[in-house]
C-alpha cells in the first residue's frame, strides 16, 4: 500500500463546531489514524505542514487574513475539503450580509467599528477551487466518513442532492408540518438522517438547498401554512443567505 | 357461517388472541396526528379507526433500507444478507393496501424475479378493515371499493359498536379457533361515499393519458413543486430504490445497501457521466403519474395508483393527483368535443 | 541574557479559535505581554436583530460549538425570563444533565486532550496514543459517554437539537435513563478516577506560579451553581444577574476582536479555578477527595491549576449526573409539549456556568416575539485581562532563569490553563513573543 495520505484541519471563521465533531468520532478516531498523517491541525496539536494530500477546512471567509491563508491552503493541497455549512454556503455568518455592513460593525464594536477588518462572509467556494463537500451544521459525521473513506480510498465521493424529506420518510417520520410547525426539509439536502425533524425539530436548511431548488415554491409553502412573506423568506435565510438570489448586499 | 361479530367488548380479547398466534403488525398513533405499521405489544395501542397510516405495509416486504450483501475487501469475498418470510398477521389493512401489495407482486414477479421481496412476501396473513373516506381517499375512482375484501384472510366491517367478521379464507377461519364468536346474520352496513372521485372511465384511460404528455398542467404543478419526494415515498405501488456501496472505517470490508428512491428526486434521473434524463420538475411530475397511470397501466389495463390518497395528503405544497388527473381528462373531453 | 525579549507565538495552537501571544521586553523593561485574539468577528449580536425567539438559540448555539450547549441553556433562560415562559421541574432536571454532560465533555477533552501533551512534553495528544494508549483510550470513552449523555437527551452533543424555549421537542425514554446511569457509575466513574491517578504521577509538571486575582462564578444555596445562580465574586459577595452589567464592564481594546471585562479590579478570573474557590463547599464528597489528591486547595492562585479544578468538577458532574438520573426514574418521564406562549414582551437576562465560565445572554423582544436588542458576554471574553495580567507577573519571575523557548512554552501553558473558547469570546489565540 502507498504511503499514508498526509491530512490537515484547518479553520476559518465559525464556531469550530465542525472541529469538535473530528474529535468526537471517538470510537473510530483511532481507525482513522490508522489510515492518514495527521500532519497539521491547530486545534489539537503545534505541528504545521508544507505539503498535504487532503486538506478538511472548516468555517467561512470573512477579513482579508482570511483570502491569504486559503490561498496558501489551496496552494498546498492536493484535495481541498470545505467541511460543514460556513465553509459549503457561508452559514450563519453570512446574515450579516443582508445588513448593511457599517451598520453591522457599529452595533458590536460602537465607535471603535473600524479597528478590525471585515468582509462580507463567503464560503470557500467563492474564492478557492473546492474539490468536495461535507455539509451540515456541524457537519454531518456520516457524511464526513463517507468522503473520508471514499477518498482515502482513492474514489469519488458520492455527493447527496436530496432533500431531507427523504430521509426523513424513509424513518417514517410524522411530517413536522402535520404537527403544525413549518420545516425547510423540502428544499434542504439531506444526508443528516433528517435528524432534527427525527428529534421533534423542524428542518432549519442548515445543509444548504438542493442543486435544483425551487425556492419560490418553498415560500409560498411557508406563506401557506401561516408565515409573513418576509418572514418565510427570513428563514430561507438563516442558513441560505448567499445562496438565495437578491439577498446579497 | 361467514360472518361472525365482534363486539367492541371484545376488541382486546381478539386482537391477544392473535398476538398469541404470531407476530401482528396494526396501525398504531405515532406523534400528534399520524399513524404506523408497528409491532403489537399492547393490544390497547391498535387503532382501528384510522384515516391513513404513514407507510403502507410495503414496508414490511421492501424494507426502506436494507442490506443486500457484505463483503470483505482483503479476502475479496462476499455473502448475500438472509432474507426470511415475514411469518405475521396483517392487522387492520385498508383494501388499497392490500391491492398496491397485489401489485407489486405483480412487479416484482415480472422479468427478473425478485428475490427478497418475494422471499419476504410467503406467509403473511391479512386482516382487513373498512374505513371511513376523508378528503384525500378516492378508492372506489380506481376499482377499489372500501369493503373489498381481495387478498384479505378476514375482513373487519365496522359496525358502531363493534365489526362483522367476514371470513375470506380458510386460513382466516383456523385464525379464529378458540375464539368463540357469534355468528352475525344481519346485512353488512353500508360503507360512506368516497369526497373525491376520478372522473375517468377506464376504457378511456389509454386515450386521456396519449393525449396528456403535451398538457400544460405538468408546467402549473412544477411551479408550485418543490421535488421533495415525498409524493413517491409515501406511495404504496412505487418500488424504485438505490443501491449503494458502503465501505467502514476501517476500509477492511462493508455492505452493499438498498434504499427507496423516487422518480422525482434529481439523483434519481441522473445516470454515469452526469447527464440528468428528466432535468426539471414538470418532467418528473409527469413521470410519476404517467407511472400510475400509463406505462404499467397499458399492459396490464387497470390504473396503478390505489387511490389511497398518500401523496396528496402529504404534499406540503398542495399537489393533488386527484386534480391533475381530471384535468387530463378535462382537456381529453374538450378538445374531443372541439373535434365534433 | 540582555535583557531584551521578543516572543511572538502566532496562532496559538490546541486551544479553540485563532490568538497570538505577543510578549516584547527590552533592557529588562517588560513592555508588551498580552493574548491577542485575531478571530475574525463575527457580529452575532447583529445577526439575532429581528428574529424571532424560536431561532434565538438557534442561532447563539452557532457561537460556539464547544459551548454550543451552554449558548442554548443561557438562551432560553434569557428568553424565558423576557417572555414570562415557566418551564416544568422535568425540564429543568434534564437541562442540568445536559449541563453536566457538556461540562463533562468539555473538561476531558481539555485536561486530557489539550493540556495533557505539555505535561507530558510533547506537541498533541496524537503521540500518545502509541505512548500512552490506555490514557487516550479511556479519554476518549469519557468523551463517548458524555456525548452519549447529549445524543440521547438532546439530539446530538454539537449544536443539540430537542432542547427548545420553554422545554423539549423530543424526551428520553426510562429505559435510556438506565442505560446513561450505567454508563457513569460503571464506566465513566473508573475512568474519571484513573485519569485523576494519571494526573497526580505529572502533578510537579504544573508549573509553580500565583497570583491572586478576583474570582467570580455563579453560586446558588442549593447545588454547585453550574444550571443557575447568583453572581458571586470572592471580593465583593452576591448580586443578582440582573446586575451582570455591572459585575462585567465589557470594554474594548486594540488588540483583541473579543472584548474585555473588569468588576473589581482591573481584571477578573471565571472557569473551573473560579467555581472551586467559591463554590468548593457545595461539591460532593468523591470530587473533594480527588482535589485533595492532586493538591487542588480552597483559595487556590495558580491558574495553572484550572485544568485540575475541571477534572474535579468532572467527578462532580458524573457522581450528581447519577442522582438527577435516579430522581428522573423515580418520577417517571411524562410526555409535556414546550410551553411557548408567551405572558409578556419584554428584556430577560440569563447566566450559566458553561465549562470556561460565566456566560450571559440579555435579550429584549417585541410584541411579535422578535428580537429588537441582543447582548452576549462571553467567558473567555472575561478572562482576557485577567490572562494578560498573569503574563505581566510571569514573565519578570521566570526572565532570569529560563530560555526564551522555555518561556513561550510557560506563556502557552498559561493561556491553555483558561481553556479558551476564542470562537466564542470574538463571537481568540496565539502566542507572539517579543523580547
Amino acid at each position: 500500500m502507498a504511503a499514508k495520505p498526509r491530512v490537515g484541519i484547518f479553520d476559518f471563521t465559525g464556531c469550530e463546531g465542525c472541529e469538535l465533531n473530528h474529535l468526537n468520532f471517538e470510537e473510530q478516531l483511532l481507525d482513522i489514524l490508522e489510515h492518514v498523517d495527521i500532519v497539521e491541525w491547530r486545534e489539537a496539536m503545534d505541528e504545521r505542514a508544507d505539503e498535504l494530500d487532503i486538506a478538511f477546512v472548516e468555517g467561512s471567509l470573512s477579513t482579508p487574513d482570511c483570502i491569504t491563508r486559503i490561498n496558501a491552503i489551496r496552494r498546498k493541497s492536493k484535495i481541498l475539503v470545505a467541511v460543514g455549512a460556513c465553509a459549503v454556503q457561508g452559514g450563519v455568518n453570512a446574515m450579516k450580509n443582508l445588513q448593511p455592513i457599517e451598520a453591522v460593525r457599529e452595533e458590536v464594536y460602537g465607535e471603535d467599528k473600524y479597528l478590525f477588518p471585515t468582509l462580507p462572509a463567503l464560503p470557500l467556494s467563492a474564492v478557492v477551487k473546492v474539490d468536495h463537500e461535507i455539509r451540515g451544521c456541524p457537519m454531518t459525521q456520516i457524511e464526513f466518513l463517507k468522503v473520508f473513506t471514499a477518498l482515502v480510498m482513492g474514489k469519488r465521493p458520492v455527493e447527496t442532492d436530496h432533500a431531507v424529506c427523504v430521509e426523513c420518510k424513509l424513518r417514517e417520520n410524522e411530517c413536522v408540518y402535520d404537527k403544525g410547525m413549518v420545516c425547510l426539509g423540502p428544499v434542504t439536502r439531506g444526508g443528516c438522517a433528517a435528524i432534527c425533524p427525527s428529534f421533534g425539530q423542524y428542518c432549519t436548511g442548515c445543509r444548504g438547498l438542493v442543486s435544483d431548488a425551487n425556492p419560490a415554491a418553498m415560500e409560498q409553502i411557508l406563506v401557506d401554512h401561516g408565515l409573513a412573506a418576509e418572514e418565510a423568506r427570513k428563514k430561507l435565510q438563516l442558513f441560505n443567505a448567499n445562496q438565495l438570489e437578491g439577498t446579497q448586499s | 357461517m361467514d360472518r361472525l361479530l365482534l363486539e367492541d367488548a371484545d376488541l382486546f380479547r381478539f386482537i391477544a388472541h392473535l398476538v398469541a398466534c404470531k407476530t401482528v403488525y396494526a396501525p398504531q398513533r405515532k406523534g400528534a396526528d399520524s399513524y404506523v405499521f408497528a409491532p403489537v405489544d399492547d393490544p390497547q395501542a391498535v387503532v382501528l379507526d384510522y384515516p391513513r397510516t404513514l407507510h403502507s405495509i410495503k414496508k414490511y416486504f421492501l424494507p426502506p433500507r436494507e442490506e443486500l450483501l457484505s463483503f470483505n475487501l482483503r479476502s475479496n469475498a462476499f455473502a448475500a444478507a438472509e432474507v426470511e418470510p415475514v411469518n405475521a398477521i396483517f392487522l387492520g389493512v385498508h383494501s388499497y393496501d392490500l391491492h398496491a401489495v397485489l401489485k407489486l407482486d405483480h412487479n416484482f414477479s415480472q422479468g427478473n424475479a425478485e428475490r427478497n421481496y418475494l422471499t419476504r412476501r410467503q406467509g403473511a396473513i391479512f386482516i382487513g378493515v373498512s374505513y371511513r373516506p376523508d378528503r384525500f381517499h378516492f378508492g372506489g375512482s380506481v376499482g377499489i371499493p372500501v369493503a373489498d375484501t381481495t387478498g384479505c384472510d378476514l375482513f373487519l366491517h365496522r359496525l358502531d359498536r363493534g365489526h362483522v367478521v367476514e371470513i375470506v379464507s380458510d386460513t382466516g377461519r383456523e385464525l379464529l379457533r378458540g375464539l368463540d364468536l357469534p355468528a352475525f346474520t344481519g346485512e353488512l352496513p353500508r360503507t360512506a361515499d368516497f369526497e373525491q372521485h376520478i372522473y375517468l372511465p377506464q376504457g378511456k384511460l389509454t386515450e386521456v393519458f396519449a393525449r396528456g404528455y403535451q398538457s400544460g398542467i405538468w408546467e402549473e404543478v412544477a411551479e408550485k413543486c418543490v421535488g421533495c419526494g415525498t409524493c413517491n415515498l409515501v406511495c404504496p405501488t412505487c418500488y424504485c430504490f438505490n443501491v449503494e456501496d458502503e465501505v467502514d472505517v476501517s476500509l477492511e470490508g462493508g455492505s452493499r445497501q438498498r434504499h427507496w428512491d423516487g422518480c422525482m428526486l434529481r439523483e434519481f434521473s441522473q445516470v454515469a457521466g452526469g447527464e440528468v434524463f428528466r432535468n426539471n420538475l414538470a418532467a418528473r411530475q409527469r413521470h410519476r403519474v404517467y407511472r400510475k397511470f400509463k406505462y404499467i397501466s397499458d399492459q396490464t389495463g387497470e390504473p396503478w395508483c390505489v387511490g389511497c390518497g398518500r401523496c396528496t395528503a402529504y404534499c406540503t405544497a398542495g399537489i393533488s393527483i386527484v386534480n391533475i388527473v381530471n384535468r387530463l381528462v378535462q382537456e381529453h373531453d374538450w378538445a374531443n368535443a372541439a373535434k365534433l | 541574557m540582555s535583557g531584551d525579549l521578543n516572543i511572538n507565538v502566532h496562532h496559538l495552537t490546541r486551544v479553540e479559535g485563532h490568538g497570538n501571544i505577543v510578549v516584547n521586553m527590552r533592557k529588562g523593561v517588560l513592555e508588551k505581554a498580552r493574548l491577542e485574539i485575531v478571530e475574525a468577528p463575527r457580529y452575532f449580536e447583529a445577526m439575532l436583530k429581528g428574529r424571532s425567539f424560536h431561532e434565538a438559540a438557534i442561532i447563539t448555539s452557532r457561537i460556539c460549538g464547544i459551548c454550543s450547549l451552554g449558548h442554548q441553556m443561557t438562551s432560553f433562560k434569557a428568553t424565558e425570563q423576557a417572555l414570562g415562559l415557566e418551564v416544568s421541574e422535568q425540564t429543568l432536571l434534564l437541562r442540568k444533565l445536559l449541563v453536566h454532560g457538556a461540562t463533562l465533555q468539555s473538561n476531558v477533552l481539555h485536561a486530557l486532550f489539550l493540556a495533557a501533551p505539555d505535561f507530558l512534553k510533547v506537541g498533541s495528544v496524537f503521540p500518545l496514543v502509541a505512548s500512552h494508549p490506555e490514557v487516550v483510550k479511556a479519554a476518549l470513552r469519557m468523551k463517548r459517554m458524555a456525548n452519549v449523555m447529549a445524543e440521547v437527551l438532546s439530539g446530538r452533543a454539537v449544536h443539540p437539537i430537542s432542547c427548545v424555549p420553554g422545554g423539549f421537542t423530543a424526551l428520553p425514554t426510562t429505559a435510556q435513563l438506565a442505560e446513561l446511569k450505567r454508563g457513569l457509575a460503571e464506566q465513566m466513574l473508573p475512568d474519571l478516577a484513573f485519569a485523576a491517578e494519571v494526573l497526580q504521577t505529572l502533578a510537579g509538571e504544573i508549573p509553580d506560579f500565583s497570583r491572586p486575582t478576583e474570582y467570580i462564578s455563579l453560586r446558588s444555596d442549593d447545588d454547585y451553581a453550574l444550571y443557575d445562580g447568583d453572581i458571586c465574586s470572592s471580593d465583593s459577595g452576591r448580586v443578582a444577574v440582573s446586575e451582570y452589567r455591572r459585575m462585567t464592564n465589557e470594554f474594548v481594546v486594540e488588540h483583541s476582536s473579543s472584548k474585555h471585562c473588569k468588576a473589581n479590579r482591573d481584571s477578573y478570573m471565571v472557569g473551573a479555578l473560579a467555581r472551586w474557590n467559591n463554590n468548593h463547599d457545595r461539591l460532593c464528597g468523591e470530587a473533594l477527595e480527588v482535589a485533595a489528591k492532586l493538591g487542588l486547595e480552597p483559595g487556590c492562585a495558580n491558574p495553572y491549576m484550572n485544568t485540575i479544578a475541571q477534572v474535579v468538577e468532572a467527578v462532580h458532574c458524573a457522581v450528581d449526573s447519577i442522582a438527577i438520573l435516579e430522581e428522573l426514574m423515580r418520577r417517571g418521564i411524562k410526555p409535556e409539549p414546550p410551553n411557548q406562549e408567551p405572558t409578556r414582551y419584554g428584556t430577560g437576562v440569563g447566566a450559566t456556568e458553561v465549562p470556561r465560565g460565566i456566560l450571559y445572554h440579555e435579550y429584549t423582544y417585541d410584541r411579535q416575539g422578535r428580537i429588537v436588542k441582543a447582548n452576549c458576554i462571553i467567558p473567555t471574553g472575561q478572562n482576557l485581562g485577567n490572562i494578560d495580567n498573569d503574563m505581566r507577573k510571569l514573565v519578570p519571575e521566570v526572565v532570569p532563569t529560563r530560555s526564551e523557548k522555555e518561556i513561550a512554552h510557560l506563556l502557552e501553558m498559561l493561556v491553555r490553563a483558561y481553556d479558551p473558547c476564542i470562537s466564542c469570546s470574538v463571537h481568540m489565540l496565539d502566542v507572539e513573543f517579543i523580547r
